[in-house]
């Protein structure tokens, strides 16, 4: 029997989560400069939060609304009591923050919750036939959502009054505050949609990998090589390189080497860098001199 | 005096790093001071100082922030234990391994130039996720994710005790510090931070950036490679445990937390990391959480790393730092100047013969056909308004960018358009910069010895010689500890053509060097190009200082649009009238 409908519906499937984080990743990335290597791990409390709402016999989807919330919130009180603290212009030392950040907020899982995988259920249980191809209603709500979610930030950045500042602020901080734009506010935002867009990956990846702490490490790879396939400074590029990398990965996994997926993605990354140092949909660099 | 005052300060480190390292020796060997477990921790501080100190000062000293590292020192680790199976001895062993990571850190160091500091350190850290899966699956060489025992090491058919090994790791870590030290404020470091500090400028003086970046990245990875070979000898198994992200992502917070490019610091950051974790074994979550909890607060309140903030806050109480002085006279600096260059040994026939030289950035046309001659001894301006090509045009003759097919460029019979930017010291060519762009963090001294260390100069004279030389006839001396950024911008100015002269050049590029002087600033500048020329060395100036270089020049070139023109002598350009337009516009008729 042919595999490949399945590995290419299961990486777009997959590939969706990654554009979500990635999108997230350059979120915030544009609005304040940092690169935020914890973004996972708030999805993952998120989810975390989520699921002890359900223990207590919460419906799903209050549950699945509170995983999102907490896990922008958490992303708003990072960049106002840590990020922005710390001063522009210090993109490692804000990288090594949010490593440090994502140490802490791995052992505090840990510990609040147990280092048991735990169960998560599926937002949409059961399977459907499509075209003699099993799927189940989880990986197609999964890829649905993902797309909703892009789409209303494409129309929030496109079309309202504060997207439009966000993509002004991003492009020149300073120029924005000459016209007036709240740079605070436009960093808060970000960084909650950032995060809770994190929160949204977790939730639609917890069902099928079940939820421990480090539920997050390996998508959150693979969404850093989606946004250097994109570009750092591009929202289309992160998600177009988020499936590309999910397809790329479960394609290299079925026929290439099920041992080596990691340094197979790697070397995508490598070979982009060395094609198109600023990714493969970024405008070239104009040369400096 | 600030240059002595260096070294004197790296002659007490190496004393420093050696006191300390003969007094851990002598507490954990003959002294017997301290037990078991205590040598345990001490050997574990030793062989991660390595690793600590080899990323500290590759972030320090070339900018490159590798998250990686771990690999090296997986590199080194499964090395121990594969070759030490295999009974091959101890310096077989390490030199393999750094072999091995030398290569991996060179490739990586090549490719560095080419992105911005996050992308590498993401790079890097994609690289430790790599090193993770490649130790867990290959498990012909490394075990899997069972681990592999490490024989014994075997030096001159002798098998080292636990005792020795404690030995050989603070032997190994005081040596590796001794070294790292003197490399990073020698010859290498000065390069790499050259390198590191401005990239166009090191490249005018014969730098190759690549392989800066490259060799100091190969460096490090060889050294995190010994480290790991130690490591693997003290635990005397290994598994892929030992090399997880976090243990990556916990050497680049022991170099934060010390603070970046201090051997002390880096010394500081690794009993961090190690010792902190021992404290509290127990709760192993929540000593993850204080460790996290710590670092953050080190980067928001010392962000520059404990030793160097310690540091910054101590020496004003102990030391009156001297304002920086300013320059000597002036008085008979040219004609000193003219009689140095006449007895330098550089080409004076050589002739800058441009032509045809066109360049297009998508559908702008930046230059179109400009052809230029600059004859032996002459000084040749180029003018025009804001965008009509001139930068552009420096950067063809720089070597930075490619004219279209057809163009020809060459200097005293050398094709330029062939030659990398590199190699324009090389031929005779110096470039001066319009903001000067001076290496931040190297001294007015080192950059100039830095300049004339690639130079030609006489049989027997050494770099530093040739660069007291420059320093004393551009009466620069005084400032010649200082770095630029204690230096007024005329003087910046002036150490830049130091910097160009220290090369050797007989052709000297400057581009808008009246900018930003002031008017005796200006008319002392004036004097120098004077005597470049009696000295049979050419000047190429690009300015907007019109009076200046119509005084000066021998030849004027007009450029406006990308296009030459014009193009005759000052005289002949004041008068043109297609220049008039280019700079005052159209005249209009009154009415």
């Amino acid at each position: 029997m042919n595999e490949l409908p399945a590995v290419l519906v299961s990486g777009v499937v997959s590939g969706a989560t990654y554009a979500l984080l990635g999108l997230g990743i350059v979120i915030i990335f544009r609005s304040t400069d940092v690169v935020n290597f914890a973004i996972g791990d708030f999805g993952t409390f998120g989810v975390y939060v989520a699921f002890a709402l359900l223990t207590r016999g919460l419906p799903l989807l209050i549950a699945a609304i509170a995983a999102v919330g907490v896990a922008g919130l958490l992303g708003v009180a990072t960049e106002r009591a840590v990020v922005r603290p710390l001063g522009p212009g210090k993109t490692f030392a804000a990288l090594v923050l949010t490593l440090a950040l994502s140490l802490i907020l791995v052992s505090l899982a840990g510990q609040l919750f147990g280092h048991q995988p735990e169960p998560f259920p599926a937002l949409v249980p059961g399977h459907v036939a499509i075209l003699g191809l099993v799927v189940a209603w989880q990986k197609i709500a999964t890829a649905a959502l993902a797309v909703v979610a892009m789409a209303v930030i494409a129309f929030f950045m496109r079309f309202t009054r504060l997207g439009v500042a966000m993509r002004a602020a991003a492009e020149d901080h300073y120029a924005a505050r000459v016209v007036g734009i709240n740079r605070g506010l436009v960093a808060a935002i970000a960084w909650f949609i950032g995060c809770a867009l994190a929160g949204l990956a977790a939730l639609l990846l917890a069902p099928d990998a079940t939820l421990t702490v480090t539920l997050m490490v390996a998508p959150l790879f693979r969404a850093f090589a989606g946004v250097f396939l994109g570009g750092l400074e591009s929202m289309i590029g992160a998600a177009v390189g988020g499936f590309a990398i999910g397809v790329l990965d479960d394609l290299a996994g079925r026929y290439v080497s099920a041992s080596f997926r990691d340094t197979f993605v790697f070397a995508i990354i490598v070979l982009v860098l060395f094609l198109r140092p600023a990714g493969l949909l970024a405008a070239q660099h104009r040369q400096r001199v | 005096m600030a240059q002595a005052r260096r070294l004197l300060a790296a002659r007490w480190r190496v004393a420093a790093a050696l006191a300390v390292g003969i007094l851990a020796y002598l507490a954990t060997g003959p002294l017997l001071l301290t037990d078991r477990y205590e040598n345990f921790v001490i050997t574990t501080v030793a062989i991660y100082a390595i690793v600590t100190i080899s990323v500290s000062e590759l972030a320090a000293l070339s900018g490159i922030w590798s998250v990686g590292h771990m690999s090296f020192v997986a590199v080194g680790a499964y090395s121990a234990a594969y070759l030490g199976g295999h009974g091959y001895p101890l310096p077989v062993i390490v030199l393999v391994a750094m072999l091995v990571a030398a290569a991996i850190g060179f490739l990586l160091g090549l490719t560095a130039g080419r992105f911005e500091i996050l992308y590498l350190a993401i790079l890097t850290l994609a690289l430790a996720l790599v090193a993770g899966e490649v130790v867990g699956r290959w498990v012909a060489v490394t075990g899997g994710d069972q681990g592999a025992s490490v024989p014994p090491a075997i030096i001159l058919g002798h098998r080292l005790t636990l005792d020795e090994i404690t030995s050989l790791a603070i032997l190994t870590a005081t040596a590796v510090f001794i070294v790292v030290d003197l490399a990073a404020q020698g010859g290498p470091g000065r390069r790499w931070l050259a390198v590191k500090n401005q990239r166009t400028a090191a490249v005018a003086i014969g730098l190759n950036p690549a392989l800066a970046n490259a060799s100091a990245f190969a460096a490090s990875a060889a050294i995190a490679a010994v480290a790991g070979v130690v490591l693997a000898l003290q635990i005397g198994y290994i598994s892929p445990d030992f090399f997880s992200l976090t243990s990556a992502i916990n050497f680049i917070v022991a170099a934060v937390v010390g603070g970046v490019g201090s051997t002390a610091g880096s010394l500081l950051g690794t009993a961090f990391i190690v010792v902190l974790p021992e404290l509290a074994r127990s709760t192993k979550d929540l000593q993850v959480i204080v460790f996290g909890v710590l670092t953050i607060a080190v980067l928001l309140f010392v962000p520059e790393g404990i030793v160097p903030g310690t540091f910054r806050r101590i020496t004003p109480l102990l030391i009156r730092r001297r304002r920086p002085t300013i320059v000597d006279s002036d008085t008979g600096l040219a004609s000193e100047l003219e009689e140095w260059l006449k007895g330098r040994p550089v080409a004076r026939d050589a002739e800058l013969v441009v032509e045809k030289v066109s360049v297009r950035f998508g559908g702008l046309i930046a230059n179109q056909n400009v052809s230029l001659r600059i004859p032996p001894g002459n000084v040749v301006a180029l003018i025009g308004p804001n965008g009509a090509g001139k930068t552009t045009f420096l950067n063809v003759l720089g070597g930075f960018v490619r004219p279209l097919e057809g163009a020809v460029a060459s200097f005293g019979g050398h094709d330029l358009l062939r030659a990398s930017a590199r190699r324009r010291p090389g031929v005779g060519i110096g470039r001066t910069f319009q903001h000067a762009e001076l290496f931040g963090e190297l001294t007015v001294e080192e950059t100039v010895r830095l300049a004339a260390a690639g130079a030609r100069r006489p049989a027997g004279e050494s770099a530093a010689v040739s660069a007291a030389a420059v320093l004393d006839l551009l009466r620069l001396t005084r400032v010649a500890g200082e770095r630029p950024d204690a230096l007024p911008f005329g003087v910046q100015k002036r150490v830049d053509i130091a910097r160009a002269l220290a090369t050797g050049p007989s052709l000297v590029v400057m581009d808008e060097p009246f900018s930003g002087l002031d008017l005796n600033e200006q008319q002392q500048l004036h004097e120098l190009i004077l005597a470049f020329r009696r000295a049979g060395i050419s000047v190429l100036l690009v300015d907007h200082a019109i009076q200046e270089v119509l005084s000066l020049a021998d030849r004027v070139c007009v450029l406006d649009y990308g296009r030459l023109i014009a193009e005759g002598t000052p005289v002949e350009i004041q008068s043109s009238a297609a220049v008039q337009e280019a700079y005052f516009g159209r005249k209009e008729k009154s009415a």
